[in-house]
C-alpha cells in the first residue's frame, strides 16, 4: 500500500459518481467498493444510453466504466464523452476498469482520453489510490484533433506509485497482463 | 481542427474539492468498510463463477473444435471470471481465466483455436477453483504450464 496514507481522509458522500457496466457481478463489486468509500448516491446504469442521458442532465464528478459494454467499449463511451460538449462533464476524471484487453483495442484504450484504465480484479486499495489519484489529477486537456483529453506528458502531475511511464505503459503483454494492476492513459508523443 | 493544432483546455476538478470537504472517513476505514462490502457479496460471486465454470465445460464438450460463435461466448464467461473470481482468493483462477481470453483474442486473429489448447485451460480452470489442494508450486506450475500453451499457440500463428 505504498503512497496511502491510511490516517488521511476522503470525502465521498457528496461527489456524484456514475458507474457504467454491464456485468451484474462486475457493476456489483465495483457498486460496493464505492459504497465502502463512502459514496451515497452513485448513478447505476447497464447501458450507453442510460448513461448518456445522465450525463447531459445531471452534474457528475467522476465516471467509472467497464471497458465492455455490449455493442460498444468502454472506450468509445469515453472518445463520445469527451467530445460531446456536455459542458463540465465532458471533462471529468474517468477510470475504466478493463478485463482482458483484446489486441484490437489496445489503440483505442491509449486514445481514448481516460485518465486511468486499470485491469481487472482491481483490489480495493489499488481502487482507492486512483480515486484519490484522479482527484488531485489537474492536468489541462489537450485535443490534437486526433486525441482529446488529459495531457499525457504528466507535466503537472506524477503518474501514481508503481505505474509505468509513457510508450512502456502500451506495451503489449506487460502493462495488460495480469498482475500489471494498472495503466495510466499515457501514450506516447502527443 | 486542424492537423497539427494542439487546443489546451483548462480543467476545474470537482471531485478534488468535494473529497476534501470535512469529514468523510479515514482511508484505513473506506478500505475495510470496502472490503466489508466485499464480502458480503462473496457468496453469490462464488456462485456466479461457478455458473460461468460450469457453462465453459458444457460448451467444451460440444463435438469437435469450438466455433466463432462458441469461442466468443467462452472469451465473455473467461473474461467475467477473470474479473471476479480475484476478489475472493481465487486470484490464481483468475490468471488461468487470463490466459484463456489470452488464447481466445489470438486464435480469433487466425480464425480458430486448438481443441486441445482450450481443453488445457478448462481443466486448469477447475482445478484452480479449488486451489487448496494444488500448494503454491502446483498452482504455479499449472499456470506456467498455461503460459505455455499460450505461448505456442502464438508461435505457430506468428
Amino acid at each position: 500500500m505504498a503512497g496511502l496514507d491510511l490516517n488521511g481522509r476522503i470525502n465521498m458522500e457528496k461527489a456524484s459518481v456514475l458507474l457504467l457496466d454491464p456485468n451484474p457481478w462486475s457493476q456489483q463489486i465495483t457498486k460496493q467498493i464505492l459504497f465502502g468509500f463512502g459514496v451515497r448516491t452513485p448513478f447505476v446504469c447497464e447501458n450507453p444510453a442510460d448513461a448518456r442521458e445522465i450525463l447531459e442532465g445531471q452534474d457528475v464528478n467522476l465516471l467509472v466504466i467497464s471497458d465492455v459494454l455490449g455493442e460498444t467499449t468502454g472506450y468509445e463511451f469515453v472518445s463520445w464523452m469527451r467530445r460531446a460538449g456536455i459542458g463540465p462533464n465532458s471533462f471529468i476524471p474517468i477510470i475504466i476498469v478493463s478485463g482482458h484487453t483484446k489486441r484490437s483495442n489496445i489503440h483505442a484504450a491509449r486514445d481514448c482520453g481516460a485518465n486511468f484504465i486499470l485491469a481487472k480484479p482491481v483490489s480495493v486499495q489499488v481502487m482507492l489510490e486512483r480515486v484519490l489519484w484522479v482527484a488531485r489529477d489537474g492536468r489541462t486537456f489537450i485535443d490534437t484533433g486526433k486525441y482529446l483529453g488529459p495531457d499525457r506528458r504528466f507535466r503537472s502531475i506524477d503518474p501514481p506509485d508503481g505505474v509505468m511511464r509513457r510508450r512502456d505503459d502500451l506495451r503489449p503483454g506487460t502493462a495488460f497482463a495480469p498482475g500489471a494492476e494498472s495503466l495510466a492513459a499515457a501514450g506516447g508523443d502527443q | 481542427m486542424s492537423e497539427g493544432v494542439v487546443r489546451h483546455i483548462p480543467v476545474v476538478n470537482r471531485l478534488a474539492k468535494l473529497i476534501h470537504i470535512p469529514g468523510g472517513k479515514r482511508l484505513s476505514e473506506a478500505i475495510a468498510d470496502a472490503q466489508a462490502n466485499l464480502g458480503a457479496i462473496k457468496p453469490d460471486c462464488i456462485e456466479a463463477i461457478d455458473e460461468a465454470l460450469a457453462e465453459v465445460v458444457l460448451l467444451t464438450k460440444q463435438p469437435g473444435g469450438p466455433d466463432a460463435s462458441t469461442l466468443a461466448r467462452l472469451y465473455d464467461l473467461a473474461n467475467h471470471i477473470n474479473g471476479t473470481a480475484g476478489h475472493f482468493g481465487l486470484e490464481d483462477m483468475g490468471k488461468a481465466a487470463y490466459s484463456l481470453c489470452d488464447l481466445i483474442d489470438a486464435a480469433q486473429d487466425s480464425g480458430g483455436a486448438e481443441r486441445t489448447a482450450v481443453m488445457v485451460h478448462v481443466e486448469s480452470l477447475a482445478l484452480l477453483r479449488h486451489p487448496e489442494g494444488l500448494g503454491e508450486v502446483g498452482r504455479k506450475a499449472v499456470l506456467d504450464g498455461l503460459a505455455k500453451v499460450v505461448s505456442h499457440a502464438r508461435g505457430k500463428r506468428a
